[in-house]
Formats: C-alpha cells, sequence, structure tokens
C-alpha cells in the first residue's frame, strides 16, 4: 500500500530516527510512506483565533501539495507520525470541511497554488498501523520484546481537544491504542497515571521551570511503576522529558524513545536507537543477545 | 454584553456566559501553580467586563493542552478563551512578551518549540 506521509520539521532536522524507524517499520507491514512534495512547516499548534485563518497556511500549503499526489496513491489519506503535526494538520483540515466561508477565503488568499478541496483525511502513524491490524504487526514480530516494561506517554496532541469529532486517536481520558501496540510486539505496558497529562509544550523555550515541573512528575511516575522505557510520538515531548530526565537524576536517566523505534527493534529492522539506550533496553529483554 | 467579553467571544467563537463557575477546568488544569488566578476566575473576570484579566499571568502560562475544553460540563473551549486573552494583547502591536531575539540554548532547542512559541506569542 502506498500512502503519502507528511515528516514535518522535527523528523527531518532534529530527530531522524523518528522518521527512518517509521519508515522501516511500515516497510516491513507492506507500507509504502511516500514523503509529499513540498510540504511547508505545519505551525505546530493550532491557531484557537475563529477571526484569522492567517496561521492556517502552512497546514494548506502542504496539503494542496498532497492533493496533487494524492491520486498516485491508495488511499486519500496523509499519513503524519509526530503528534503536534497530525493536531495541526487534522484540525485545519477539518475547520476547512466544515465552514466553507474559511475554506474560501484561504483558497482566494493563495493565488500561487491551486484551491484546496477537502477530500483528504489526516490520519496519525498509530490509528494507520490499528486499522492494518496490531495482529499483523505480531505476526512479524522476530525477536519479542518479551519482559520490557514500557509506559506509554500520549501526551495532548494525540487526544485532545474532542470537538470537533474525530481528532483523538482513542479515548481521551483512557486510552489504549499504545498500550496494545507495545503488547503486539511482546512488550508488557505500564499503566502510569500522567500518561496523557501535558509536558509543558513550548514553554521549554522561555519558562523551563514549567517544563522541569510537569516533566519531573511524569517521569517520576513512569519510573515508579517500574517501567523500564517511556515511547512517545511527539518530538517535543520527548525532548522536554529528557529535560526532567536531567533534572530529576542525570545518572539513573530512563530512556524516551519514539514508539517506532521499539517496533522496529522487534521486527527485526534498524531501530536507530543510540547504542546507551539499545544495550539499556536489550539488556531488560529476556532471551535477548545482550 | 461588555465590550471585553463582546471581544473575547469575537475571537475565540465562545459564549463565556455559558459558564456557570463549576471550577472543572481549574480542577483539571496541571498549570495552576504557576498561575496566579484560576482559569474559572479569569472567565469570572471577562464575564464582569474586568479588563484588569488582561494583565494576569494564567492565560500566558496555559499550554493549550485542551483538559479543561475536555471536560467543561458547559461544552466551552477553555483554552480558545485563554488564545483570545493572549491575542487581545498581541493585538496591540506594541505589546511584547517574549523576545525572540533573547532565547538561550538555540542550537540545542528543537525547532518545533521555537516555532510553537512564536506562534503563541507573537503577531
Amino acid at each position: 500500500m502506498k500512502v503519502l506521509f507528511y515528516p514535518g520539521c522535527s523528523l527531518k532536522n532534529n530527530y531522524p530516527e523518528f522518521e527512518k524507524s517509521s519508515i522501516e517499520v511500515c516497510k516491513k507491514l507492506g507500507i509504502e510512506l511516500l514523503e509529499i512534495p513540498r510540504w511547508t512547516c505545519c505551525g505546530v499548534n493550532f491557531s484557537l483565533a475563529t477571526d484569522n485563518v492567517m496561521r492556517h497556511l502552512g497546514a494548506v500549503r502542504s496539503l494542496i501539495n498532497a492533493q496533487e499526489k494524492v491520486e498516485e496513491m491508495d488511499a486519500k489519506i496523509v499519513v503524519t507520525a509526530c503528534s503536534m503535526c497530525y493536531n495541526v494538520l487534522k484540525r485545519v483540515n477539518l475547520t476547512l470541511k466544515e465552514e466553507p466561508d474559511k475554506l474560501e477565503t484561504i483558497n482566494s488568499f493563495i493565488d500561487d497554488q491551486p484551491d484546496y478541496v477537502p477530500e483528504l483525511k489526516i490520519t496519525h502513524l498509530l490509528t494507520l498501523l490499528k486499522e492494518v491490524g496490531f495482529e499483523k504487526v505480531e505476526n512479524k514480530v522476530i525477536m519479542p520484546l518479551k519482559g520490557l516494561k514500557v509506559a506509554s506517554y500520549y501526551g495532548c496532541a494525540l487526544l485532545r481537544p474532542n470537538k470537533p469529532e474525530g481528532i483523538p486517536v482513542d479515548d481521551p481520558e483512557n486510552p489504549a491504542i499504545l498500550e496494545d501496540l507495545m503488547k503486539s510486539i511482546g512488550a508488557e505496558p505500564v499503566e502510569f497515571p500522567f500518561r496523557t497529562e501535558c509536558c509543558g509544550n513550548y514553554h521549554v523555550v522561555f519558562r523551563p521551570d514549567i517544563v522541569e515541573m510537569r516533566t519531573e512528575k511524569i517521569i517520576s511516575s513512569a519510573k515508579s511503576r517500574g517501567a523500564d522505557v517511556i515511547v512517545t510520538s511527539c518530538p517535543l515531548c520527548l525532548y522536554n522529558l529528557e529535560r526532567g530526565n536531567e533534572v530529576l537524576d542525570g545518572r539513573d536517566r530512563i530512556p524516551v524513545v519514539f514508539f517506532t523505534q521499539l517496533m522496529a527493534l522487534a521486527l527485526g529492522t534498524d531501530s536507530y536507537l543510540n547504542d546507551e539506550i539499545k544495550e539499556k533496553i536489550l539488556r531488560k529483554i529476556e532471551g535477548s543477545p545482550a | 454584553m461588555n465590550e471585553l467579553a463582546k471581544r473575547v467571544i469575537e475571537i475565540s467563537g465562545q459564549n463565556v456566559y455559558a459558564c456557570y463557575q463549576c471550577g472543572c477546568c481549574s480542577a483539571g488544569c496541571m498549570f495552576t501553580e504557576k498561575m496566579d488566578i484560576l482559569p474559572n476566575q479569569a472567565i469570572a473576570l471577562i464575564q464582569r467586563g474586568d479588563k484588569s484579566v488582561l494583565e494576569k499571568e494564567t492565560p500566558w502560562i496555559c499550554a493549550s493542552c485542551f483538559v479543561c475544553t475536555v471536560r467543561c460540563p458547559r461544552g466551552l473551549d477553555v483554552a480558545a478563551i485563554m488564545e483570545a486573552l493572549r491575542e487581545i494583547k498581541i493585538r496591540e502591536r506594541d505589546f511584547i512578551r517574549v523576545d525572540l531575539r533573547k532565547i538561550e540554548n538555540i542550537e540545542k532547542l528543537p525547532q518545533i518549540a521555537i516555532t510553537a512559541v512564536a506562534q503563541k506569542f507573537t503577531w
């Protein structure tokens, strides 16, 4: 199956391991992720000002480029791996579907590209994997991550808000999609109460104290439940959690990785984990070579 | 309707008068310990037309995590109301909340964080 992929800035510049492992994992499952030509930044946060559409333009420009290519694909979807990109593209697309006056304003403003016809669907990689079937993932596992205790950290952008309908990838208060996926690769999901809480978002730039307050709690909670590793699908959450790791205990850091990296490890393809983290994880897996 | 409430409703699309002060938003908010007033108190000030709300820290501490929005029994997008309060200030073009030239560790921060802060705090 060939589908369009929107990587976003963080996957290209800061966390190439997320993009590469996503592509590898999909390849193993027979999904080919094709990058949208000439995509631009999504804007990171969906603008909540209803009287101004300017901040939606970055997302729309990418969707227009996706629309030109989508006919060559097997589904009319745009897949994202980054939670923030997912949330913004999803919300902009839903807004334009539901509010024709805004669509008209944007289309008349963008005069160097064709009009956007909101027929695409924005899908997070987790949702795509669920649709393909976690049992299919399970069937492809070469090295089950048996004994590895995984804390699934959802953060905000995958789950909230719940209006308009269709944004959360799972129940916003009690999600299970990441835990179910972790089970399918043989790992042991660890429930922890802070898994849907906010890491502090962009406050890391000017108010790191806020991020530290949040991430200390999140990491302590995951550790107290015996987690060996935290998985996420958000590059900013990962950065902020690493900051919490530093503040909390520089030596006893809990590895924070992208969910696709653990999948890649189990499916027997390159996980792009750094050596230190990979060894730490392998040591926890029963019957692993480490 | 007071002038402030009118402006907030215009920007956020949220009927601030629907709030009945149950405090659900503040109970779920993860950032209240860094705020000077609670989110429900900010809405009460808007309802009363008290412009002092525009000088409070609270709207700037809100990180748009949408827990309040998901839990509001009146269906209000509280995060959008906080954004409207920020927008009112930001649209006074001489108002500068943050100076992007003064970011420390700029080479270490992921660009997603810098773009987000620029998106939220500047016009």
